[in-house]
């Protein structure tokens, strides 16, 4: 952590990538040796990106962490933050605190077969956990991807998805609500994508990120599939501010999203719905 | 802290202790209006005894409403620059309500990863309280463990005697200030001792207002609070915010971004409230709480549910009573709790 | 951190008059302190009160006076040369080619000065303010039938309470406790509004009648009540004709003739509750009914915005003098002009519909933000405000209307103007300077133009103006005791008033009346959305974040399970027809609308109801209408 909770550390745009009509992925490096020292991510956390003058706003880190440094943000322009980050350039210094909040488990994969449901902008957050597994070939031989998005437009990261289609380690199926000419895949909505897969579901850990809607409905098909309500792991979506536990707005019950998650498995969310009465999901 | 004896401090060298300490002191001022405020004044302006508590805590010290975090220059590299406004000073005449709310902020922002932009600025300040001998007719700190005197949590502790305070020591830094004063404090006598024991259990007496916490606690945790009920308590809610405001123990905040010219500005933080729609709603339009009577439930869900006070070391009220006057509908802290104990609300009765 | 020295300020939102205090220091103010021993808010303050001092800490705010080059481009001057300015080109302007929009947040002093410059050195009696109109219309029903209005606390002690349009209560909040704490002590009460908001959940009545059908109800009831009441429209008469229900009448009337203590508390803004003379009428003559029954009968107007009742007292509004005189009346002219010691304008003056579709007036003067500016549809109003040669803004924040302007003044915020203000019960409470405005106050930049314009008149302080007040504008006196600077204050009395020659809005079709009957009936109600109002305090980011939640398009508000039937979808969008024409809208479900009926926001109800109505009759100054439609998805 920086020395004060608040202030960001300086990063540079290395590359902008376009990915959506409304979704970019935005390379990032950093411009103090010392904040790189510090900066050691887990999959699944989060940053704070700060447009000085504009505001923050919380992004999960999409992409593995080396020793480079570098890494990835992909943002959708949702708000006046993200609408003046999409107005950056490469080069530009933007301000970053994190890393923030858990992270995936991961080690309770290890002789498991992990299933990845992404939604829409879902995909990027479970990227860096992608990309963890992908690295530790011993650890995580195989692994299931199956990713739904509005329309085709709406897919993410369309160049890593065909190496991946291409990857013997990868089982990825894609689908889209609604199809467009030209479109070849599979047309339906992401739980349909479960009819693809025949895996022994007692044996799975699946990884789960998207919109709380999509996240109810595809937690709903695992319990019906039979995974372990311990081995159903998701990340929660609220109002994060402060991204320390502090400002209150991502608060669930007694918990706060942004530093006892924003990563929860299905056996937490229960436990917090009946704590407080409230749906998490 | 080695245990000290009680001590007495002669109201009328009450200034020249003050003044002993060479910092600069708040403490009860009158407005003018019928009211104290809590303001850093000489000494000498400071009211004494007579007076229950102001509209707004003083922890507003460490923790104002709105309060800088830092600045940006934007000249080539941008420079975040923290913004640091503590101050070495006294809190005096402290009400034993706003100094359990303190000690409850700092162990708030001490929590992992801890929040020195806070702590530093309470850790710079000297509490020196006065006992409640007289409690306000809106007050029910005897139900919520926050006062009317107090066992620890204060540097220093004065009662009201009469013509003098006794004064006892709480803390290191209460004794250092007890050294400043020197030959102004005499050691209290085994008469002044049992007046401050009689008046502590004389105050207890005299609360106007109860408020069955214990009971609101287990009924809300238990989820034995009817749906129909929280609904008619909202509807009452005019989302004014005021509840937030003035609690002393509420540490919610907003954050916004003020730009100062072409390349410099400032990240503020602003006192936010959780009863507002736009609180917890995302960039993205979703809003976990879009309704009124969740947003109120979720209030004293974090003010009153057993799992908040095992994080918090105490559930969230001190019966300070502020929130009672700033409600426009009739639905503070002890309004609410007595509603959930009787599963009736006031206009029922 | 210090509060800040004599920082008793009156929030600048609604006609409450709720007072403050500024929290803070030399660098500025960080937070806001209510006033618990302050008589109206007791301690309490709204959302908008408690985010007050945000605006203030705005570093987007207008800080410096510019002044239009050839070319377009904006220059940043001195606040004196942008009077000089400004000076020059007004200079000369015949009688009548000035228009002014005054603000109702704006101070007496402020208002009152304006009011003597435009109607004797700009020569116009042009001169009004947002939501003048039906202010006026009120305040003409207080003068002609009661002597004396009540205050919001007593409304507590209250046994039946006639709530008219009050809403959910956030328009005058200071209110809400009156009701509950009547409520909680057993008062009844009949609320009359479009809708049942949560403020009478607890209503022992809640009566939803149709838009303009006010006469009807009120006609019923003072019947139900009283023999002496001139029978118009049997009780009976009243359920199919206001669309209320059976039996409502009646229960009323039981409960008012059983009572000790009636108030009737009334929101002024609400466009179709008491918007046309037959009602008016109607509620005077109820009111005199009810003076007869029980020992007390308060009646508390509640006004909109912080200085409304001040503006209208100040004489702002066109062919209205200050201390409610008619300006088309020779002897209050002649009284006013021997006060003043110049002649006072005698050309006829418009309303702002006027001033903007007359298209003879050639320099505007606008005090505040130009409510509309900013909602859909609004470029036909900045077209029309383009049309006028000179335009000059006093604005705390940038617009389109400020981009538009000729000349910008920086304008004070709450917390920088010192003045008093009018509140809802009348009571005249002085507000402080507690940091310097960035440029003037408004006082001062109106005393400079005149001078500039060559008045002789000179206030060296705000307080000779205050004297001068007090000598003019009836029920003022006690504003030449100096002792209001501070927490003093005083209520200001009513006085006799003879008509004010006001133009009300024409009567309005009587539902049914327009033949095109169809499946559910579109009402024009005034629905809070508050990013309409000129208000400088709602620019603080937490004020902003909430109101974003409001949709600001077009939007029509209905029952679920009339949308439900219709097959609507909450925040889809729908058709509505008539025989007329057709028109599409966003669709908002809200259970409390009564069934049968769609709500149209009054600032939505030109666009929805125009291609709706045959042409002419879109109601442009005021006029709305409820038409049968028939609704669809898209």
């Amino acid at each position: 952590m920086a020395t004060h909770l608040y202030v960001p550390d300086l990063v540079r745009i290395e590359k902008i990538e376009g990915e959506t009509v409304d979704t970019k992925t935005f390379t990032l490096d950093w411009v103090e040796a010392e904040a790189h020292g510090r900066f050691r991510p887990e999959p699944g956390q989060f940053v704070e990106v700060s447009v000085a003058g504009v505001g923050e706003v919380p992004i999960g880190i999409a992409s593995s962490y080396g020793r480079d440094g570098i890494f990835d943000i992909t943002v959708r322009a949702a708000g006046k933050v993200t609408r003046a980050l999409h107005a950056t350039r490469p080069g530009d210094r933007i301000g970053i605190r994190g890393p923030l909040g858990n992270s995936f488990p991961y080690d309770i994969a290890r002789g498991r077969t992990p299933i990845f449901v992404a939604g829409g902008i879902g995909l990027p957050p479970l990227r860096s956990l992608i990309h963890f597994m992908l690295a530790r070939p011993e650890e995580y031989p195989k692994i299931t991807i199956l990713y739904g998005a509005r329309t085709p437009a709406d897919l993410v990261y369309k160049d890593e998805l065909k190496r991946w289609e291409a990857d013997p380690r990868i089982d990825l199926h894609v689908t889209v609500d609604i199809g467009a000419p030209g479109w070849t895949g599979n047309v339906g909505l992401v739980t349909e994508l479960f009819k693809k897969i025949s895996p022994d579901y007692a044996g799975v850990v699946s990884y789960v990120c998207g919109p709380p809607i999509m996240i109810h409905f595809v937690i709903l098909t695992l319990l019906e599939l039979g995974v372990p309500e311990t081995m159903i792991i998701s990340t929660l979506e609220r109002h994060m501010k402060c991204g320390v536990g502090k400002c209150g707005h991502c608060a669930i019950g007694h918990k706060y999203v942004c530093t006892d998650g924003p990563v929860f498995s299905y056996v937490q969310i229960k436990e917090l719905e009946w704590q407080c009465g409230e749906n998490p999901t | 802290m080695a245990p000290h004896d009680p001590l007495t401090l002669p109201k009328e060298r009450c200034v020249e202790f003050l003044s002993s300490l060479e910092i600069p002191i708040a403490g009860p001022v009158s407005t003018g209006a019928g009211e104290v405020e809590y303001r850093i004044a000489p000494p000498g302006e400071m009211i004494l005894d007579g007076y229950v508590n102001s509209a707004i805590s003083p922890v507003r010290f460490p923790y104002p409403q709105t309060q800088i975090l830092w600045r940006y220059s934007q000249n080539g590299e941008p420079r975040f620059t923290p913004e640091d406004q503590s101050l070495r000073m006294a809190i005096f005449g402290i009400r034993s309500c706003d100094v359990t709310a303190f000690r409850y902020l700092e162990h708030f922002f001490d929590r992992p990863p801890a929040e020195t932009t806070f702590l530093d600025a309470a850790s710079k300040i000297l509490l020196v309280s006065i006992a409640c001998n007289e409690p306000g007719e809106n007050c029910f700190c005897v139900c919520c463990d926050g006062g009317p005197f107090l066992e620890g949590g204060f540097d220093v502790q004065l009662t009201d005697l009469g013509d003098r305070f006794l004064f006892e020591i709480g803390s290191d830094r209460g004794a250092e200030a007890a050294r400043r004063a020197g030959g102004m404090l005499k050691a209290a006598s085994e008469a002044d001792r049992t007046r401050r024991e009689r008046l502590a259990e004389e105050a207890l007496d005299k609360f106007g207002i109860t408020s069955h916490m214990a009971t609101g606690i287990r009924k809300l945790t238990s989820r034995r609070v009817a749906e129909e009920l929280w609904a008619r308590l909202a509807a009452r809610c005019i989302e004014c915010g005021g509840c937030a405001f003035v609690c002393p123990i509420c540490t919610c905040f907003d954050v916004a971004d003020m730009c100062d010219g072409e390349s410099n500005g400032r990240r503020e933080r602003t006192r936010d409230c959780c009863q507002y729609a736009g609180y917890s709603r995302e960039a993205s339009g979703f809003n976990p709480r879009p309704d009124k009577v969740s947003r109120f439930k979720r209030r004293f869900y974090h003010k009153l549910s057993f799992f908040y006070l095992q994080q918090d070391g105490r559930h969230g009220c001190v019966g300070c009573g502020r929130c009672v006057s700033a409600c426009f509908g009739g639905v503070d802290m002890p309004a609410v709790v007595n509603a959930i104990r009787s599963e009736r609300i006031e206009a029922d009765a | 951190m210090e509060s800040l020295a004599g920082s008793c300020v009156v929030c600048g939102y609604c006609g409450s008059g709720c007072r403050l205090r500024m929290v803070g220091d030399a660098a500025g103010p960080v937070g806001i302190s209510p006033i618990l021993t302050h008589p109206t808010s007791e301690g309490r303050l709204c959302r908008r009160g408690w985010t007050s001092h945000q605006p203030l800490r705005d570093s987007g705010r207008i800080r410096s006076a510019t002044i239009k080059k050839a070319g377009g481009k904006a220059v940043s001057v001195s606040w004196e040369d942008a009077i000089a300015h400004a000076s020059e080109m007004l200079a000369g302007s015949p009688a009548g080619a000035t228009a002014i929009i005054a603000s109702p947040t704006s101070s007496n002093e402020s208002l009152y000065l304006l009011g003597k410059l435009g109607r004797t050195f700009l020569s116009t009696q042009s001169i009004d303010f947002p939501g003048g109109s039906s202010t006026l219309a009120i305040q003409r029903l207080m003068a002609r039938w009661i002597e004396s209005t009540c205050g919001i606390r007593e409304v507590d002690s209250a046994d039946v309470i006639i709530a008219i349009g009050l809403g959910d209560g956030d328009a005058c909040p200071q209110i809400v406790p009156a009701v509950w704490r009547a409520i909680s002590r057993k008062a009844a009460v009949i609320s009359v509004d479009s809708w049942k908001s949560d403020l009478f959940s607890e209503a022992d009545i809640a009566m939803t009648p149709l838009p303009h059908a006010d006469a009807v109800w009120i006609d019923a009831l003072g019947s139900a009540l009283s023999s002496r009441y001139e029978p118009r429209i049997p009780a009976e008469d009243a359920v199919g004709l206001a669309g209320i229900e059976p039996g409502q009448i009646e229960r009323a009337a039981e409960l008012l003739r059983g009572a000790k203590r009636i108030a009737v508390v009334t929101m002024t803004t609400s466009m179709d509750r008491l918007a046309d003379r037959r009602s008016i009428d109607a509620l005077g003559r109820l009111l005199s009914v009810l003076r007869t029954t029980g020992d007390w009968l308060g009646i508390l107007p509640l006004f909109e915005r912080s200085n409304t009742l001040g503006a209208i007292d100040m004489g702002i509004g066109p062919d209205l003098l200050p201390g409610w005189r008619d300006a088309g009346d020779a002897e209050a002219r002649a009284s006013l002009s021997r006060a003043w010691d110049l002649p006072v304008c005698e050309a006829d003056g418009v309303g702002i519909p006027g001033i903007l579709e007359a298209g003879g007036i050639r320099s505007l003067l606008v005090i505040g933000d130009l409510p509309g500016l900013g909602l859909p549809g609004s470029e036909e109003l900045l077209a029309g405000l383009e049309r006028i040669p000179l335009r000059i803004a006093v604005s705390a924040f940038p617009s389109a209307w400020t981009d538009s302007a000729h000349i910008v003044i920086p304008r004070p915020l709450p917390g920088e103007t010192e003045g008093t203000f009018t509140n809802t019960e009348g009571r005249v409470q002085w507000s402080r300077q507690c940091q310097p405005p960035p440029a003037r106050q408004e006082w001062e930049i109106w005393a400079a133009l005149a001078t500039a314009l060559g008045a002789p008149w000179r206030y060296a302080t705000i307080h000779d103006l205050r004297s001068e007040i007090a000598r003019v504008v009836p029920g003022y006196e006690p504003l030449a005791e100096a002792s209001i600077e501070g927490t003093g204050e005083f209520v200001r009395t009513l006085w006799e008033v003879g008509e004010l020659g006001r133009r009300l809005p024409a009567d309005a079709p009587l539902p049914g009346e327009n033949g095109d009957a169809q499946s559910l009936l579109l009402c024009v109600e005034q629905v809070y959305l508050p990013y309409h109002f000129d208000s400088e305090i709602l620019r603080s980011p937490i004020m902003r974040r909430e109101l974003a939640i409001l949709p600001n398009e077009p939007h029509v508000l209905i029952h679920p399970a009339d949308a439900k039937e219709a097959v609507l979808r909450d925040q889809g969008r729908g058709v509505l027809r008539t025989g007329h024409g057709e028109t599409s809208v966003r669709i908002a479900c809200r259970s409390d609308v009564p069934r049968g009926r769609i709500i149209v926001p009054d600032i939505y109800a030109r666009l929805v109801l125009g291609p709706l109505l045959p042409d002419g009759a879109s109601g442009k100054s005021g006029l709305y209408a409820a038409v049968h439609v028939a609704v669809a998805p898209k």
